[in-house]
């Protein structure tokens, strides 16, 4: 089940709402139970049987967070979360790889048994992190319920794609929480806008990107915009999600922090960086970077922390040398940015740094989008190689006369414009009529899509 | 105000899920999806092992989207609403040409490698089944009909892949291909672009040829096998057929895809021979009515499946004029159409379609019947197949 089908629209999310608020605020651990009940659910509908690994994995973390708060030997317990929940994400995530890579070096013909990777455990398992790890910095305290720790990592909106919700910023929250009017309104709200740019967006510049990657013989044109049109997918899909979860947690009274804050009007990588999968960029800020000494240290350990949370960070995305060459082409490009690039950047004028910043983002994302390395460079080779374009041998013309409506939606819903409109009615008696129409009109759009479309996953589920 | 609309927001937003849910769930399940072609998707019973598969909850979801509260009405609405976006020219990958509905293809990109290798086993399988048919006092004729967009390459907008390129390097590698093998072929295709009304041998929103051009690629087929013959069989001709145009709107096979939201003037046509001959028809063995057309039921949609009833594993047409030879006839859906013409020239006609059949090969069925002429029929997407009905020495 997704947030985008049928299922959970119409069935599981209308009977959650009636049996949560139907039970009274002051039974919180009652509410509790129930969105608890729900998240295992939700789950199980995509994992039957690798739920028992992320229930595993949520209790050891428990104990271990409950061990930190009553032994001196907390660097240990510390070092033993950080083995055993890599360990799970290692065995689960990167097992195949591994094997491959030593096959291939050695010519060691080793086979292994297809291991099935638990989805979302790169999302479950860094939450998990984050509970030992805010207990073991002593910004949190550890939960006594195991049932409050359970509910932490499991929780329905964030649990398979993220955004990675720390547990010093909900930890208040599961146990005193204040569902109200105003919440419950913007949690609608943000529902129903990543609904749409789900459905009535990604989905379909999807479509173009799709075609584009699986054209045997592509041209230059098509090659840019299938990269175009993937670049808005990337964005649109994983900040919808992003939107539904932060939505359907503040329904049910909690706040997620923003994952995503128009990361195409950035102005440098930098930038970039600071807007793109916030909370990602947070969890390795907080637990990689600055304990590897951060930019407090000499200059050479200093690139080395960059280049090592890059190298993490590509290789979270999956298991393979694309992201991992993905990662390592941001760190070089941020240390270049750091060292020199940016002092000449600031003196340019806007529109050209946008310009780089998009061109090194779309090239990065070749490397993110092909099956592997080898697609990768030769997908870049077609970027760069003009060849005499013949009409109707690809469909290049075709698909962006057929999309040009979304396309052109998507560009400028990528950027702040609608925000920056909507500010202009921040005190007018129009904004909530306004707000009233559009919201219905894209939710409509958005049920008229989704019963178009049968198949319909999204691309964070495979990291 | 303000607090109104938002309350309006979430009330709305609220009766919408909870509604559409309601409605779903106390409706009653669909067992056909008419526009999908296909039955609904069924619950499947909660078991430990249809937990721990996975099987149930895909079939909840399916079942669920299959039966969600006025589906029909909300497909039509998307269609309407996708094409109405200015440039669309495709929707559920359905080209809208000229005057024609056609299919989309994504690319014009093919591997010859690939496709060498397919033309020479496809052409070499031929060979030997026309070696086989001899060998049991018959003659194979493989009748090579072009599907509708083949015919239709003018009618796809210039930027729009057609698939020709593919299509045209398989005709003519497997065409010098079978005249290297001395195997006998009809280039329908090219009989056809000679016409002066091609726009008549195809419906607009079906991918199947017409019931005219049925039978014009019948009078093909038959003018061929009386090169072979001493005595010339009687080949039908429009004079010769009372022709009907059923009342029943038709929903072609891509109307359907655009949720029968493309106007087009296509009718569904019969014709019967004006000089009538008595027949025995049995479909998998079993005797049933002496007719080569199912016709609808007067509130039902008209479609291809009208002819010979649709895909049956096995036909027996036989009328009983032992004086005239028969004939084997096996293909996919093309053959349907023009078998309710074909049968009118033979003692027996056999029609076997091995998408369905598998009590044995069409090689094998050779052997056993030893009919005069075997005819495959097969549409330009999948001369090369060696699947199904392009499997003449084994089952799939």
């Amino acid at each position: 089940m997704v947030f985008s089908s049928m299922l959970f629209l119409f069935i599981f999310l209308p009977t959650l709402l009636a049996i949560y608020f139907i039970v009274p605020k002051k039974f919180r651990w009652l509410r509790n139970a129930v969105l608890l009940i729900y998240s295992l659910i939700f789950y199980a509908s995509n994992e039957p049987i690798n739920i028992f690994i992320m229930l595993a994995s949520i209790m050891i973390n428990y104990a271990l967070g409950l061990a930190l708060e009553h032994t001196r030997k907390r660097k240990l317990i510390f070092w033993l979360a950080v083995v055993v929940n890599l360990g799970v994400l290692i065995y689960f995530k990167y097992t195949g790889f591994i094997v491959s890579n030593i096959s291939a070096v050695t010519g060691l013909d080793i086979t292994i048994k297809k291991i099935i990777m638990p989805v979302g455990i790169s999302f479950f398992t860094f939450q998990a992190m984050s509970y030992v790890f805010d207990i073991y910095y002593g910004t949190s305290k550890a939960q006594k319920n195991p049932f409050n720790v359970i509910l932490y990592i499991s929780l329905f909106p964030q649990l398979v794609a993220g955004p990675i919700v720390r547990y010093q910023t909900i930890a208040d929250e599961i146990g005193s929480r204040n569902e109200n009017e105003k919440d419950f309104t913007d949690g609608i709200v943000l529902f129903i806008v990543g609904l749409a740019k789900k459905l009535l967006i990604a989905n379909t510049v999807g479509f173009i990107a799709d075609t584009a990657f699986a054209e045997p013989d592509i041209n230059f044109a098509f090659a840019w915009l299938g990269i175009i049109s993937y670049t808005l997918q990337i964005y649109f899909d994983f900040s919808a999600y992003s939107d539904m979860a932060i939505g359907l947690g503040r329904i049910f009274g909690f706040h997620f922090l923003e994952n995503f804050n128009y990361p195409y009007i950035s102005k440098s990588i930098t930038e970039f960086w600071r807007r793109w999968h916030i909370s990602l960029s947070v969890w390795f800020r907080d637990y990689l970077y600055i304990p590897l000494g951060g930019n407090r240290c000499s200059k050479w350990k200093h690139l080395r922390n960059i280049m090592i949370v890059w190298m993490a960070t590509g290789i979270w995305h999956g298991a393979s040398w694309n992201f991992l060459v993905w990662g390592l082409y941001y760190g070089i490009i941020l240390i270049i940015e750091k060292q020199f690039l940016m002092k000449y950047l600031e003196k340019m004028p806007d529109v050209l740094r946008h310009i780089y910043t998009m061109f090194i983002v779309l090239i990065g994302f070749v490397f993110f989008r092909a099956d592997n390395l080898t697609m990768a460079l030769e997908y870049l080779k077609a970027m760069f190689t003009f060849k005499p374009i013949v009409l109707g041998s690809s469909n290049e013309l075709q698909l962006l006369l057929n999309n040009a409506v979304i396309l052109v939606a998507a560009i400028v819903g990528s950027t702040p414009v609608a925000k920056l409109a909507g500010r202009l009615f921040a005190n007018s008696r129009l904004k909530a009529p306004l707000r009233f129409v559009y919201c219905m009109g894209i939710f409509a759009l958005s049920v008229m899509f989704l019963t178009g479309s049968t198949f319909n996953p999204f691309i964070y589920f495979r990291f | 105000m303000n607090k109104l609309f938002n309350r309006l927001l979430v009330i709305c937003f609220l009766l919408s899920i909870f509604g559409i849910g309601i409605a779903t769930l106390v409706s009653k399940p669909a067992e056909m999806l008419v526009f999908d072609n296909r039955y609904a998707e069924k619950l499947v019973p909660l078991t430990l092992e249809s937990y721990k598969s996975g099987e149930f909850a895909k079939s909840a979801e399916n079942a669920f989207s299959d039966n969600i509260y006025k589906r029909d009405d909300i497909l039509k609405l998307y269609v309407l609403v996708n094409k109405a976006m200015p440039g669309r020219n495709e929707v559920n990958k359905i080209v809208y040409g000229d005057n024609v509905l056609l299919p989309y293809y994504s690319t014009n990109s093919f591997d010859k490698a690939a496709l060498d290798t397919d033309i020479e086993l496809m052409a070499s399988d031929m060979a030997k089944l026309s070696e086989l048919t001899k060998e049991n006092g018959g003659q194979f004729i493989f009748t090579a009909l072009p599907e509708k967009f083949s015919m239709y390459e003018d009618k796809f907008p210039s930027y729009v892949c057609n698939f020709s390129p593919k299509i045209s390097y398989v005709r003519e590698n497997l065409f010098k291909s079978l005249d290297l093998r001395g195997v006998d072929y009809i280039d329908v295709k090219s009989a056809f672009s000679e016409r002066s009304d091609i726009d008549e041998l195809y419906f607009a929103t079906d991918h199947h040829y017409t019931f005219k051009g049925a039978l014009a690629a019948y009078q093909l087929v038959m003018e061929r096998i009386n090169e072979y013959e001493d005595k010339p069989l009687k080949v039908l001709n429009e004079s010769d057929i009372d022709f009907t145009d059923l009342p029943n709107h038709f929903l072609g096979s891509q109307g359907r895809k655009v949720y029968d939201t493309y106007v087009s003037d296509d009718v569904l046509t019969i014709g019967y021979p004006k000089e009538k001959i008595t027949f025995d028809r049995f479909n998998n063995g079993n005797k049933v009515p002496s007719d080569v057309f199912t016709k609808p039921q007067p509130a039902s949609y008209a479609n291809y499946e009208c002819y010979m009833g649709g895909d049956i594993a096995e036909t027996l047409i036989d009328t009983h004029r032992e004086e005239l030879p028969s004939v084997l006839v096996f293909g996919d859906s093309y053959t349907n159409a023009m078998e309710t013409l074909l049968y009118y020239g033979f003692d027996k006609m056999y029609s076997l379609d091995f998408r369905h059949y598998d009590k044995m090969s069409v090689a094998d069925y050779i052997k056993d019947k030893k009919p005069d002429y075997v005819l495959l029929v097969r549409d330009d997407t999948i001369y090369t197949s060696r699947e199904n009905n392009g499997n003449f020495f084994g089952i799939d």
